[in-house]
Formats: structure tokens, C-alpha cells, sequence
């Protein structure tokens, strides 16, 4: 020892464990960033990972399948009776009646589903009772609205109407993307365009991103209108 | 870990915070729920928005509108392009009333009161119709019907239910216009008010009224205004007001008179038209015929001296409106508000005569008179003479029941009358509304009240067009179902309709059948804007338009004499107010809010002030000078005091004021009137104090004098101005910035040399010297 040496600064060498631990939390906390930040850019540029409730999908009041009411082909679906069924084909103007007209597409009022479904569907079919019930034709308890998730949802700063661009799509099939059982052609083949193959869909989900890129790609593509004021106003 | 108290205290309001704030973050339930109602709306059959023409009713005064409605729920008001009132042009106050329809705070069912100090709890219709039938039964005569100034079939219904019930009906309109009509009956002889053929007339010359903000009928204002811009001279607009309203600013020659010395400035300006020549021998002869008192004392000196304003301005202003003919000169609220109201407003309307004006294109229009028999097409406020001499009544316990409507009296009048004593000493208040108001405190039977797009009714315009107009009013939305679809937002009745089912039957069992009476009658006429085979045709027709008109119609004038014998202002007293500095409080109608019979709607609310862009709150307009003079700084927290009682204001200094007057909005300071309109701001009528016209007996709305005194705080006014720096609508159009010292003048030579600076590279002035 030194005359210059203090023994009372001499610092002792960190304990090995303690080495390790701060190793593995700084490494632990890299990862957790890490992940967070994965989580934030997929959101940013697409969808985000779906975690933490953050799935694009959600269990509705009534297990509604769009497989059955929209689906051109044999379906996996069984009837009570044990036949296979297939899907009946119809056009989502059919039920979203407004959306060649209309800023919304319009989601069906509960007597619209009631017209068919009073005497279609077995009366043993509980999923279709939540809707006997809410139009009343079963049940006491009154009539009563279907309060579904909304699956599909644009930001308030913008304004999507629905009406021009199944207009466009339906005017130039060639930019319709996406297809509705293989067809790619038709009312509901323009819809698949952003919402994919729901006809193929028991649970509907999303899968384009639709941010905003994906708008401004779409209207470059397409000669439509990039100014702000197009959509935020 | 070892927490102290302070730590854990932190700890625990930290993690409170965090919570707030990541809850703050999520989206709201409702935002992420889209429903499928139980049954398809009537108008989605072919997803469609439909439009459904109608009336304004309380808001404006006859404006048509046509409602936008999709899925049962009305979505936007616009203004219908078929009626000749507005011709399709619509104000900040046509949208509010949306809010109002679908208010969350809206009066769900009724609600009674079992004793004075008592409760309010909801009941049934039913037991609210025993309440309201023992209390016209106990009543035996002494009975107050109490609206808003209404006319058409609402009006009618309200006078014949009082006569029924040998009661008394008595309207409130808290800046009254009861000396507007006093002066067009005697100058003109016309029992409603005139229109005025702005769009023709190549000088108009206002007194007191913001024509183009808040007076009368703005959109019907509006449309002629521009009219009278597109003319090929452009025309010349006269304002005389003390302070810079909407109108004001957009005059070409802005008079600042003293408040209550308007009359003076129209008798200088008619000397003046005498003494130069510029009038006809005939009109000067059927001037004099009017004017009494001949106009010694009126010389261009004695009246710049007693109004304030330079000669020369009053000189350019009467040189410009006597040479520059077709001419009108009209006038009204500030100016008619004192206590020489009716000697302000006859000398005003006077002036038409001069330049013969009356009953000619590009001056006054007279209004013809009611197309249905009977109908009520003229209203104004009961004096406020009369309201003190009920107000005694009601205080010493002679009437049984009051039944109020559409006006929040405890809200518009000043504190000098007591009318919350009153009110007690009533046994049954009945009170129709649609959201909970300072009035309903003091109700013994809240009943709610559809609101003007859920009615039946008719609207004649005042002033009309100049030919028979009938406005109709039909609902345009069935009654409005919550959103989980529990129940209705409001089990709600027309004031009409709840009337009539009180009646006797002999005239009329619902407002529907009134209105589809009153049509039939127009048809049997054979005239004006519908043809059709048979009435229901007709009244279908009429309700598509938005009403009916025959514009083959004419009213005439009837030249009187100025009756008014008051010519000087008097004012309330000061003296006693402790310190401060005197001020004359001229108060004036929200843009939006107008008398806070639509501060309950956020749209209203939010909606700035034309001038000074301020909003949701109190302001008090005092000019710049004088404020630098004593001190006072924007945001300032005044206390503007009178006989009558204290309100507090934001100081808004600002050049358009006239030196000694402060300026302050009526509509805000209810205790109240709804989630955003409670307890917010200032209600400037409550210091009112009791100054009458002399003539008609009209409350004098602007002639209280009160003492302002800094309260020593200070908050931001919520406005637009100045929170982001002004930039050039237009590339190469500069802002003109004028600096309280400057006038618009120099602002613009200022202007014009950092224009040339920044988009030449060089100054002129540079260039010269070179």
C-alpha cells in the first residue's frame, strides 16, 4: 500500500452474482423494450400484433357467421339435420343497404333479420333465439336493439364515405384486389377491396391495415384526389 | 421499503394519475358499439336522407328551414331556398337547436314539487294533468299565461286559453321591443313592423339595431345586404351604435353617438337636409306635419355637442343619405332602450319621410295584413311597466297560478323586481321546457315541452317580406328514442297541444288540426303560391314548401305624428356605488346565444363572437385608450356594479368601443340551463336597474350607468384572436395590423413599405432615395 492510497475510498470488487444480475436485467429490459417497440412500430405501419386485447376480431352478441349468409361454396358448417350446407350467396347490399348510397354501410335493423330468421333456423338454435328474442318473437322481455363491436373503425379526423368508392370499384373492376370466394367480379367482390374475403370469414375480421398510407397509395393508384381536405374534413 | 406518510400519499396519487391517464387513452365503449335498432327507420327504406321543410319558431324570427333527416334523427338545419324570408340562407342559430333535441340534459318526464320548499320528483302525465287541471280550476280568474312573443297559431291558443279561463296573457321579451312598435305605429301607422327594402336602396342609415348580427331578421338582413353590395354604385351603409356590432363593422360610415342621444343625431341629420335643400318642398312640408316641436335646438354645433360626434361626420352622413336616393333609415334596439326611447325611434323613422322613402321601392315596406283571420302577426314584450304591476300581483298572493313558457323570466329580469319573491307567492308555477332552467326553481309542475322540430304550428314573419307570408311548422321527427333504446329521450308535449287538452274544445283539439284549418282557409282564398284541386293537396303542398305567400299582397302606410314629448336621456344613478369608474353599460345580444335562449347547446356556446372572437364566457368590450388609461389589461376580472347588483366580466379592451361605454353580452350566467351553460359567465340583465321609456313604459335596457372596479384578477378570455399569428388569406394581400394609436390609414402605409420589403427585396421609400 501506497502512502497516497486511502484504505477507507479502496473500492472492493462487485460479487460476480451481483455482475450477472445487472447483466441479465439490462438484457431483460433491452428485450422488453425491444418488444415494445415491435409492438408500436407494426401498429404504426400495420396492424399490431394481436396481444393484450389487441386481436382484430371479438366475440359479438350473437355468433353471427357471414360464412353462411355470404359464402358462394360448400361450407364446414353442418345443419341440425346433419346435411352439409352451403353458403347462400347473398350480396352485402343485401343486408348493408345503404352502402352504394351512403357514408355508412348500414348495419341491418333487427326486424330485417327477423323477417327470415322467424321461421328459418331450427327454434332450438340458440344463437339465432338472442335475435328471436331481441325482435320479440320470443321471450317477454320486449323488443330490443343488438348492440354489436364494431370491428372496422377509422380515426374521427377522417371522413370515409363509403358510397364513391364502391361506385369507382364497381365502375373499373380491374382495380377491385380482392375476391369473394375466388370471385372476382361483383357488388360484394368491390367490398373485399378493403375488407377481405368476409364471405369466407365465420368470425369477421380485419385485415387490410387501412391507415392512412394505404388510402394515399389506393387514390395514387387510382387518379383520386391526395389533398388533405379529401378525407380530413 | 420504509413509506413515510408524505411518500405514500404521493405514491397513491401518482398511481391514481396513471391510471386516469391510460384509461384516458382507450377508447370509449359507446365509441367501438355500432347497433342494429329493433326497427327499420322509416326513411332508410331506400337510404336516403330526406328533407322536411319547417319553421323556426322561437329561435329566429319566421325564418324557413328545411331539416335534414336520415334514420329518424335530425342531422343538420339549412335554409330553405323557397322561402322568401331567408331565401335559403341560415344563421349560427339554426344548428343549436339539434342540440337541443337531442340534449342529454333534456327534461325527461314531468316533474312536481308537493310543496314550496319541497323536492322535485318525476311523475306521469297523468298526475301532471290533475295537478295542472286543479290548478286552473282553484285559479277562478286569477290566472297568468306567460310566453315568449309568439305569433301564428301558438299565439292564438295562448290568448284564447287565458280568455277561457278569464286569465291574463302576458309575453316577455327580456330586451323588449315594445317602443320599436310604439314608433312604427306612430310615424307610419303600421300595427306590425315594416321590412326595408335594403336590397334597393342605394343609402341606408341605422340606428342601435345589429341588422346584420342579432336585430330582427338577420338572414332576411343578410340576403338584402347583398343585394345592396352588388348593386352597381355598392351602396353606402350609415351605422349609428356606441359600440362596433357586426353591422357597425361592416358600415362605411360608423357613428359612435352617446347611448340615448340617437334621436338627436337623426333630428341634427334632418336640420342639416332641410337647411341645405337636399329634400323636396313636399317631403320637408309632411315632415314638419310629423315633427310637432320643429327642429330648433338642432343645429349641426348644439347636436355634435350633445351626441358626441364631429360635425363633419354628421354632415357627411346626412349630405350621403340625402343625395344618394333610394334611402332608407331604420333604427331599434340600443337606441330605442332608454328612457327617450320612443323620441329616438319616431325621429329615426322619421327621416324616411324626408327623403320619401315610405311605401317606395328602396325604403320602407309595409307589411299587409294577417292572410288568416284572427291569426296574431305581430308581438312584441309586455312593458315593462305592466310586468311590475303583475309582478305586485303575483307578490301579494292575488294569482292562483302562472303558466310559463319559452322564456326564463328569473333569468331575464333584473334584480330590482324581485321576481323570486314573486314566484313564491304563486301556488302553482307550471312551467313548459325542454331542458331544467332558472324559472323551473321556483315550479311547482315542470312539464316537458317538444321542441320546435318535434310541433305542429305556423310562423308569420316580422317583419315579413312585404306580402302575406304563413310559415308552417310540422315535426319532422317522431318521438326520439334513447340510445339503448330503453325508453324515449323526452315523453315530451307540444305547449299547444297540452293547452288545447285543457280547453274546452270550442277552439281547436290539436295543433295539427289547427294548422290543417288554417290551410284549408288559405285555399278557399284561391291565391298565392299553391294551386291545388283540393285542401289536402294544398296543405300537403304548403308543407313541402315550407308555408304559403301571395306576393300579390300589399301593405300602406299611414303618416301620423311623432307623439313622444321625453327627448333627453335619463340614467340611473351612480353615486352610491363606492369606488370604480362610471361607465354606460350597454348590454347586447349574443350572436349565438341571443338572450341565452340557446346556451344550453355547446354549438352555441362555442360558436365566437363576430367581433371579438371570444366565446363560452362573459366579456366586457371598454375601449383600448381609455382602458391604458386606467389600468386595466385584457383578462382582467371587473366588477361591473349598478343599483341593481354586481356581475363579473372579462376586460376586453378593444378601439371599437366609444370611450365611456362598456359593452357586455346578454346569454350567460344561468344558475341553470343544462351541463355547459350552468354557472358560466354573467348574466348582465340582472344589474339592470328600472329605468322606463317614458312613452310606452318599456324597460330601458341600456340606460343603466354602473361603476367598474378591477376585481385584482386576471384570466386568459377564451377567444380565436390573436392565438394564432395572422397570415395572408391570399399570397401578395397583406394583413393590416392597426395599433391602438394608428388609423386604418397609416396601418396601411405601414403595410404597404413591409410589403414591398419582403416580396419586392426593397422599400420605395429606398428606391426614391437612391
Amino acid at each position: 500500500m501506497s502512502e497516497n492510497e486511502n484504505p477507507k475510498t479502496k473500492s472492493a470488487p462487485l460479487p460476480k452474482l451481483l455482475i450477472f444480475i445487472l447483466t441479465m436485467g439490462a438484457l431483460g429490459m433491452m428485450a422488453v423494450a425491444g418488444a415494445v417497440g415491435a409492438f408500436v412500430i407494426t401498429g404504426w405501419l400495420g396492424q399490431p400484433v394481436p396481444v393484450l386485447g389487441f386481436q382484430q376480431t371479438f366475440d359479438q352478441p350473437i355468433d353471427f357467421p357471414h360464412t353462411i349468409h355470404a359464402s358462394m361454396k360448400q361450407l364446414e358448417h353442418v345443419a341440425a339435420d346433419g346435411q352439409t350446407m352451403e353458403g347462400l350467396g347473398l350480396d352485402c347490399t343485401f343486408c348493408h343497404r345503404t352502402v352504394t348510397t351512403q357514408a355508412n354501410a348500414g348495419i341491418p335493423p333487427v326486424s330485417f333479420c327477423a323477417t327470415c330468421h322467424e321461421v328459418i333456423g331450427s327454434a332450438d338454435n340458440s344463437e339465432i333465439n338472442i335475435l328471436r328474442d331481441a325482435a320479440g318473437i320470443i321471450g317477454d322481455d320486449g323488443k330490443e336493439p343488438i348492440n354489436w363491436r364494431r370491428v372496422h373503425r377509422l380515426p374521427d379526423h377522417v371522413r370515409f364515405v363509403h358510397e364513391p368508392h364502391i361506385r369507382y370499384l364497381t365502375q373499373n373492376p380491374s382495380e377491385v384486389k380482392g375476391d369473394t370466394d375466388g370471385v372476382s367480379q361483383g357488388p360484394s367482390a368491390v367490398c373485399s377491396t378493403c375488407h377481405g374475403n368476409v364471405a369466407a370469414m365465420e368470425q369477421v375480421e380485419q385485415v387490410e391495415a387501412l391507415k392512412m398510407g394505404q388510402c394515399v397509395d389506393c387514390h395514387r393508384d387510382n387518379g383520386a384526389p391526395t389533398d388533405c381536405a379529401a378525407c380530413h374534413h | 421499503m420504509k413509506l413515510n406518510r408524505r411518500e405514500f400519499l404521493a405514491l397513491t396519487g401518482k398511481t391514481a394519475a396513471g391510471a386516469v391517464i391510460f384509461a384516458a387513452c382507450g377508447l370509449p365503449e359507446r365509441e367501438l358499439i355500432v347497433q342494429s335498432p329493433v326497427e327499420m327507420p322509416e326513411d332508410l327504406v331506400r337510404g336516403e336522407d330526406a328533407w322536411y321543410a319547417t319553421s323556426m319558431g322561437d329561435f329566429t324570427n319566421g325564418d324557413g328551414v328545411l331539416i335534414r333527416v336520415m334514420e329518424g334523427r335530425a342531422k343538420k338545419i339549412e335554409g330553405n331556398p323557397d322561402h322568401p324570408v331567408n331565401r335559403g340562407k341560415s344563421t349560427a342559430r339554426y344548428d343549436p337547436v339539434l342540440q337541443l333535441l337531442y340534449h342529454p340534459d333534456r327534461l325527461q318526464e314531468p316533474m312536481l314539487r308537493y310543496s314550496k320548499n319541497g323536492n322535485l320528483v318525476n311523475t306521469t302525465w297523468d298526475e301532471a294533468d290533475n295537478r295542472f287541471r286543479n290548478a286552473l280550476t282553484n285559479a277562478d280568474g286569477a290566472m297568468t299565461i306567460v310566453t315568449n312573443p309568439i305569433r301564428g297559431h301558438l299565439g292564438s291558443v295562448a290568448e284564447k286559453f287565458a280568455a277561457q279561463y278569464n286569465g291574463k296573457y302576458m309575453t316577455f321579451d327580456p330586451t323588449e321591443q315594445g317602443v320599436l312598435h310604439g314608433a312604427v305605429k306612430s310615424v307610419l301607422g303600421q300595427d306590425q313592423l315594416p321590412t326595408f327594402d335594403i336590397s334597393h336602396a342605394h343609402t341606408v342609415l341605422s340606428f342601435g339595431a345589429d341588422w346584420l348580427g342579432t336585430w330582427g331578421s338577420p338572414a332576411q338582413f343578410g340576403v338584402k345586404y347583398g343585394e345592396f353590395r352588388s348593386q352597381s354604385d355598392r351602396g353606402y351603409l350609415i351605422h349609428a351604435e356606441p359600440r362596433m356590432s357586426l353591422t357597425a363593422a361592416a358600415a362605411d360610415l360608423w357613428l359612435a353617438p352617446k347611448p340615448g342621444t340617437e334621436g338627436d343625431l337623426a333630428l341634427g341629420i334632418a336640420s342639416i337636409i332641410i337647411n341645405e335643400g337636399l329634400a323636396t318642398q313636399e317631403s320637408i312640408s309632411n315632415f314638419n306635419t310629423i315633427l310637432p316641436d320643429g327642429l330648433d335646438g338642432y343645429s349641426v354645433a348644439q347636436v355634435s355637442n350633445r351626441t358626441g360626434i364631429s360635425g363633419d361626420r354628421i354632415e357627411k352622413a346626412a349630405r350621403h343619405f340625402a343625395n344618394h336616393t333610394p334611402a332608407v333609415a331604420f333604427g331599434g334596439g340600443s337606441a330605442g332602450a332608454h328612457t327617450n326611447g320612443s323620441f329616438n325611434l319616431e325621429a329615426i323613422y322619421a327621416l324616411n319621410i324626408l327623403v320619401d322613402a315610405v311605401d317606395a321601392s328602396g325604403g320602407i315596406t309595409p307589411n299587409p295584413k294577417s292572410a288568416i283571420d284572427g291569426l296574431p302577426i305581430s308581438s312584441a314584450g309586455a312593458p315593462f311597466q305592466s310586468w311590475e304591476a303583475e309582478l305586485a300581483q303575483w307578490r301579494a298572493g292575488n294569482v292562483e297560478t302562472v303558466i310559463i313558457r319559452g322564456v326564463d323570466i328569473v333569468h331575464g329580469m333584473p334584480n330590482s323586481v324581485g321576481i323570486r319573491e314573486a314566484l313564491q307567492n304563486v301556488p302553482n308555477v307550471i312551467v313548459f321546457g325542454t331542458v331544467h332552467d332558472d324559472t323551473m326553481d321556483f315550479a311547482d309542475l315542470i312539464l316537458p315541452e317538444k321542441t320546435v322540430l318535434e310541433s305542429w304550428g305556423t310562423e308569420i314573419p316580422e317583419p315579413g317580406p312585404g306580402y302575406q307570408v304563413v310559415g308552417t311548422q310540422q315535426p319532422v321527427v317522431g318521438p326520439t328514442v334513447s340510445r339503448d333504446e330503453s325508453g324515449l329521450t323526452s315523453n315530451a308535449r307540444g305547449f299547444g297541444d297540452s293547452l288545447l287538452q285543457m280547453s274546452d274544445g270550442s277552439y281547436g283539439s290539436s295543433m295539427e288540426q289547427l294548422v290543417k284549418n288554417g290551410l284549408a282557409d288559405l285555399h278557399a282564398t284561391g291565391r298565392g303560391s299553391i294551386s291545388a284541386s283540393s285542401s289536402s293537396l294544398f296543405a300537403n303542398g304548403a308543407l313541402q314548401r315550407g308555408g304559403w305567400w301571395d306576393t300579390g299582397t300589399r301593405g300602406s302606410a299611414n303618416l301620423g305624428k311623432m307623439n313622444s314629448t321625453e327627448k333627453n336621456a335619463y340614467y340611473s344613478d351612480t353615486e352610491v356605488l363606492g369606488t370604480g369608474n362610471d361607465f354606460h353599460l350597454v348590454p347586447f345580444h349574443s350572436n349565438s346565444l341571443l338572450d341565452g335562449r340557446l346556451a344550453a347547446a355547446p354549438w352555441a356556446q362555442s360558436t365566437p363572437d363576430p367581433i371579438s372572437s371570444a366565446s363560452w364566457s362573459t366579456w366586457a368590450e371598454i375601449n383600448s385608450k381609455e382602458a391604458q388609461s386606467l389600468g386595466i389589461r385584457e383578462g382582467d376580472v371587473l366588477l361591473i356594479r349598478s343599483t341593481s347588483g354586481e356581475i363579473e366580466a372579462l376586460a376586453y379592451p378593444h378601439p371599437g368601443v366609444r370611450p365611456g361605454v362598456i359593452g357586455v353580452p346578454i346569454g350567460q350566467g344561468h344558475h341553470r340551463s343544462g351541463r355547459w351553460a350552468e354557472d358560466r359567465g354573467s348574466n348582465v340583465l340582472s344589474i339592470l336597474t328600472g329605468e322606463k321609456d317614458s312613452q310606452t313604459g318599456a324597460l330601458a335596457w341600456a340606460a343603466t350607468q354602473v361603476r367598474v372596479q378591477r376585481a385584482g384578477r386576471r384570466t386568459k378570455v377564451p377567444k380565436f384572436e390573436g392565438n394564432v399569428e395572422a397570415r395572408p388569406i391570399e399570397p401578395g394581400v397583406p394583413v393590416l395590423v392597426v395599433g391602438i394609436d394608428e388609423t386604418a390609414e397609416h396601418a396601411q402605409e405601414t403595410n404597404h413599405h413591409i410589403y414591398q420589403k419582403q416580396f419586392i427585396g426593397k422599400d420605395e421609400q429606398d428606391k426614391d432615395h437612391e
